[in-house]
């Protein structure tokens, strides 16, 4: 082997044969960002699926490398990446390139699963490249041995940066990254993401400060979008519905594919569609898989290796495929059901066609009409290149908490540094002196008021400014519970006979009884018994039964999207083919009402039995509109008493009242105005039982709970506490806690999302509102009475009463057809499959 | 945990409704909505899981718990005797009096022991539950008279834990029972009208006036409940807004 003679040639050029070897030419942007590398320069690169960024990253650090004729010895390079399943390709990948240019360094994988031997000598022999996630790299920290670790650590590079981006578990890596950058100042980040509506905030998030360079890939190729349309379109469809009622066109459309994902929005309606195709085609039994968060990993990793070796045609998956996971790009993408966000459609559509130029197909599957209106919203952003910007979170406190402790574990640490770290990032640049030190009162005390805690211990504050363990087993306690990913209170699903099928939150399963069945992971289940967190099943004799719900399972439509849905059905006539399926159903709108609009607000009256009904269409979002219904039904329940009823979908919000509602365009100006919007939302909404959902969640993180340890069960079951519990009695003991303040404001933004409601009312403030009295419930109204009689009633009821509904709505709308709207004969809402 | 029947109850609003009274074998219980069982005819007062020291337990793990809950438990226990009036002679803990021995530091265990001396009798009884057996010998200055479950009481069984329903437990004969350790909770009513859990009475057996088993919810600060689902079978009382309500068959 010429090892000598390969030195002598550039690095640069060796990575170039390497490219060529493979027929391969670098992409501009590839060269740029070595450029960047060698520059020493950060940056975030945007580009989407399967353009190379992996080589984009690596490539620079690989000429250097050569170049200088580094053979390694110790870490260079962290690669952290949001998912395990990634870790394990982006480690081979990796390991093809170091062996293509003979650069004799080892990449590896230091994930949960990595095994402890591994784990432990990757402490004291590191490899040169270390694949990982931010919860990983977390424990690395915590560890005395980090100073030799990370020693010679010269790039971090951060995969999918766009999915951590949004969470806390972003906020987690932005405090490991402002500490390795203490550590090493010279510390190259670079950032890859699909393409992002606000790349330069993204930018600021990764570096912590203006500098870095954005540089994007080659533009993807065209994105055909196909809407797969009923013959008949239901005219009065209601949300929620699992619109099978295109089965038979998605299965015509299955045939010919050689390879497809079949993208749903929630795990349940995965489950529901699999079970659906495999009745419809028996002889597709093998050959169509599941896949989504809930189920095994090891299942999982059969169905993505299924797909790239030709033995599956197709797999139905939720976002658990968003990511990029690196199998074979498919032939068809379907998405079923409402596109919820541009960038989603994106990235769904790019798992097709991984060249660029090439063009990515993807087929939208609408579960009810409105639905054909949001696929034509999001093909038209598609085509005008709009894409939903991704803010990221600030002010975790949970999540500062939990960092400090992991680093000092690792070693006495000066509280200063710390703080300064943390005002090195984005998240935590506006942090106060004051509430820095509550934050270390809360890990040294375990709270201000909580000076009585003698037996707290965790870490100690010394007169040196050091913080240091309380306790020496302090270390091995912390480390499990490192990350911000909660366990829902999941039970681990398992046949009588040990196979693991995967999990389920505890809250569905604790509904059902021994014998009771279900559907999970692509089979009817029995449940034989629960134990020790548990659920042992058999297969069960019956063939149906009913599909758990998850938790998270109602995205709600993004902003840019529900605008350009408003802005779709405002149109007198909606220019695109797909539009012709809508138009009886406007015209029904037009004839008893009119349309929502962006420039004006429409107010629909209605009176029933069940009493006076409003109908308002601020296309917030169903989250907005949740917080905006309660606001309103609150502040007009201040009056006089009255009992008002709220129900909500993506599109606009009912408020039903027993005592009228308000009657002039004066009174609604005062309904919707400003006014102090966060103190009516918190008295409105239960905000405490949101602050207490919230709560769960920041408990874990800032270990205000206790967190099992594997294998020691039994010993923890004497320190089992819920979150819930423990925020009853901060509330009554100690109101003013940290963590009770941040679970309040976080139920605001993110359960509320109390900033998309003050843009909608100061939007409102300007529009003109048109009130219309309508007779019954129009076409728009339907969908979002259902989803409240849906919410009373058990599933059976709800059904056959909002069939019973829309079928009268549908005559009604027939009697007064005026002959020209030309539906078919098949246009009734009665037609089942 | 704190619930509108706990807030309401401790006011301490004028002549709270007496709550339903029903038979467990030979006796007649009054079941209060602070969630006790009172035998008017014995002057007996029944709790059940108090877990005292569970917040110190925790703390001691690095849990932070604001300290109190434990003074509180044994608080709110003596309002309710307050409340009943003198009637009460003996009060009856039935199982889990104390959460683990990590959490009795010392000045728990004198708190504990003037608060015992200060209930009727100067006394309590306690049926030790699985909790007080792994906590170890407990503090002789309490003076506790302590007994195994199942423990005979005038033709009825006072115990911590119940047997599974519909299944027999071979280790006692069919006398009624009172017992703890599930620390029962309920939620009434459907879909969105479902209330939050409520502590509530449990049982099971015979008929709804005359349950075999009756099992009383916890009466710790610092313990959570288990909600326990209807079904045929199942009678509960809920505690809420001071009162205790039977519920229906079908309401929970």
């Amino acid at each position: 082997m010429s090892t000598e003679g390969a030195a002598a040639r550039g690095g640069a050029d060796r990575l170039e044969e390497w490219f060529a070897d493979r027929g391969w030419e670098p992409f501009e942007y590839q060269r740029r960002v070595w450029r960047a590398q060698r520059d020493r320069e950060s940056g975030l690169v945007q580009v989407p699926t399967g353009l190379g960024k992996t080589l984009a990253a690596i490539g620079g650090v690989v000429q250097d490398a050569l170049e200088r004729e580094d053979k390694g010895g110790g870490l260079r390079v962290l690669w952290v990446t949001p998912l395990r399943a990634l870790a394990r390709d982006t480690v081979r990948s990796l390991s093809e390139v170091l062996d293509g240019v003979e650069l004799p360094w080892r990449v590896e994988l230091r994930t949960g699963d990595t095994g402890s031997a591994r784990k432990k000598r990757q402490r004291t022999d590191p490899p040169e490249i270390l694949v990982t996630t931010p919860e990983s790299l977390g424990v690395l920290l915590s560890f005395p041995e980090r100073n030799e670790i990370f020693a010679a650590l010269d790039t971090v590079v951060v995969d999918e940066w766009h999915e951590l981006l949004g969470s806390k578990r972003g906020v987690l890596l932005e405090l490991e990254l402002a500490h390795l950058r203490r550590r090493r100042p010279d510390l190259v980040l670079r950032g890859l993401s699909a393409t992002l509506g606000n790349p330069t905030e993204a930018l600021r998030v990764l570096t912590g400060d203006d500098s870095g360079r954005i540089d994007s890939g080659p533009p993807a190729g065209e994105i055909e979008m196909d809407i797969l349309l009923p013959e008949d379109v239901l005219r009065f469809p209601w949300a929620g519905h699992i619109g099978l009622a295109l089965l038979d066109e998605v299965v015509d459309a299955l045939e010919p594919a050689e390879s497809a994902l079949v993208f749903t929005n929630t795990r349940a309606q995965a489950e529901l569609w699999h079970r659906a195709l495999v009745d419809a085609r028996p002889d597709w039994r093998e050959r169509i898989a599941l896949h989504h968060g809930s189920i095994a990993r090891a299942d999982r990793r059969r169905a993505e290796e299924g797909i790239a070796d030709g033995s599956l045609k197709a797999i139905v998956c939720t976002s658990s495929l968003d990511l990029g996971v690196d199998f074979q790009p498919v032939e068809r993408v379907f998405q079923i059901g409402s596109p919820k966000g541009i960038g989603r459609i994106l990235q769904r559509a790019g798992r097709s066609g991984h060249r660029p130029g090439a063009t990515r197909k993807l087929i939208g599957v609408p579960a009810h009409a409105f639905e054909i209106a949001e696929f034509v919203a999001a093909r038209r952003a598609v085509h005008s290149g709009e894409i939903e910007p991704r803010t990221s979170v600030r002010g975790a406190l949970d999540v500062l908490a939990q960092h400090v402790v992991t680093l000092t574990v690792g070693g006495a640490v000066a509280a200063d540094d710390l703080f300064q770290e943390a005002r090195s990032t984005w998240a935590f640049a506006d942090l106060d002196r004051s509430e820095w030190d509550r934050v270390i009162d809360f890990v040294t005390r375990g709270g201000e008021a909580l000076a009585a805690y003698d037996r707290y211990h965790r870490l100690v504050l010394g007169d040196d400014g050091v913080l240091r363990p309380a306790r020496s087993r302090l270390g091995r306690e912390h480390r499990p519970t490192i990350g911000t990913i909660t366990d829902d209170g999941a039970l681990e699903v398992r046949f009588m006979k040990g196979g693991r099928l995967g999990t389920i939150e505890e809250s569905f399963l604790g509904r059902l009884s021994p014998g009771d069945s279900f559907l999970f992971a692509g089979r009817v289940l029995e449940l034989v018994r629960i134990r020790d967190m548990r659920a042992y099943v058999r297969i069960a004799r019956k063939k149906s039964g009913p599909v758990p719900r998850w938790a998270g399972g109602r995205l709600p439509l993004s902003s840019h999207l529900a605008d350009a849905v408003a802005g779709v059905l405002e149109e007198e006539r909606i220019p695109e083919p797909e539009g012709r399926a809508l138009d009886a159903l406007l015209a029904v709108q037009d004839r008893w009402s009119g349309r929502p609009g962006r420039t004006h607000l429409l107010i629909e009256h209605t009176r029933s039995r069940e009493g006076d009904h409003a109908f308002l269409y601020p296309f917030l979002g169903r989250l907005g509109h949740e917080g905006l219904a309660m606001l309103l039904a609150w502040r007009w329940t201040q009056d006089s008493p009255r009992t008002v009823h709220v129900s909500m979908n993506d599109y606009g919000i009912e408020l039903l009242s027993d005592g009228g509602l308000p009657e002039n365009e004066a009174a609604w100006r005062h309904l919707l105005r400003r006014g102090d919007l966060e103190s009516d939302l918190v008295r409105a909404m239960n905000a405490g039982e949101l602050a207490r959902r919230r709560f769960r969640e920041i408990a874990r993180v800032a270990g205000l709970v206790h967190v099992g340890l594997p294998g020691r069960r039994k010993s923890a079951r004497n320190l089992q506490a819920s979150a819930g519990l423990v925020f009853d009695v901060l509330d009554r003991y100690d109101p003013e806690n940290l963590f009770l303040g941040q679970a309040r404001r976080e139920a605001l933004d993110m359960e509320l999302e109390v900033g998309r409601i003050a843009a909608g009312l100061e939007s409102m403030a300007d529009r003109a509102i048109r009130f219309r009295a309508t007779e019954r419930l129009t076409p728009l109204a339907f969908p979002i009475w259902a989803e409240r009689i849906q919410a009373q009633a058990s599933s059976e009821s709800w059904l056959e009463r909002v069939r019973r509904e829309s079928a009268k709505l549908e005559r009604a709308a027939g009697d007064r057809r005026t002959g020209t709207s030309g539906r078919g004969p098949a246009d009734g809402m009665s037609r089942s499959r | 945990m704190i619930t509108a029947a706990d807030s309401q109850g401790d006011s301490g609003s004028p002549g709270p409704r007496e709550g339903p009274r029903i038979r467990v074998g030979t006796r007649t219980l009054l079941l209060d909505h602070s969630g006790a069982a009172i035998d008017p005819g014995s002057g007996r007062l029944f709790v059940a899981d108090l877990h005292l020291g569970k917040g110190g337990t925790l703390r001691r793990a690095g849990v932070p718990i604001p300290a109190g809950t434990s003074r509180e438990t044994m608080e709110r226990i003596s309002r309710t005797v307050a409340r009943v009036g003198g009637s009460v002679r003996e009060v009856w803990v039935l199982g889990d009096l104390v959460h683990a021995a990590a959490g009795l530091d010392e000045s728990l265990v004198g708190e504990v022991a003037e608060w015992i001396a200060g209930l009727p009798g100067g006394g309590l009884h306690l049926v030790r539950g699985n909790h007080d057996r792994s906590a170890g010998r407990l503090p002789a200055e309490w003076h506790l008279e302590a007994h195994d479950e199942p423990h005979l009481l005038d033709g009825l069984y006072a115990a911590h834990i119940p047997p599974e329903p519909g299944r027999p437990d071979p280790s006692v004969d069919d006398r009624a029972m009172l017992a703890g350790h599930l620390h029962p909770m309920v939620r009434a009513g459907r879909g969105r009208t479902r209330t939050r859990k409520m502590p509530a009475f449990v049982g099971w057996g015979g008929a709804m006036d005359r349950p075999r088993v009756l099992v009383l919810p916890a009466q710790g600060r610092m313990v959570d409940g288990a909600v326990i689902r209807g079904r045929p079978g199942l009678y509960a009382w809920v505690c809420a807004e001071g009162e205790v309500v039977a519920l229906a068959e079908g309401a929970w």
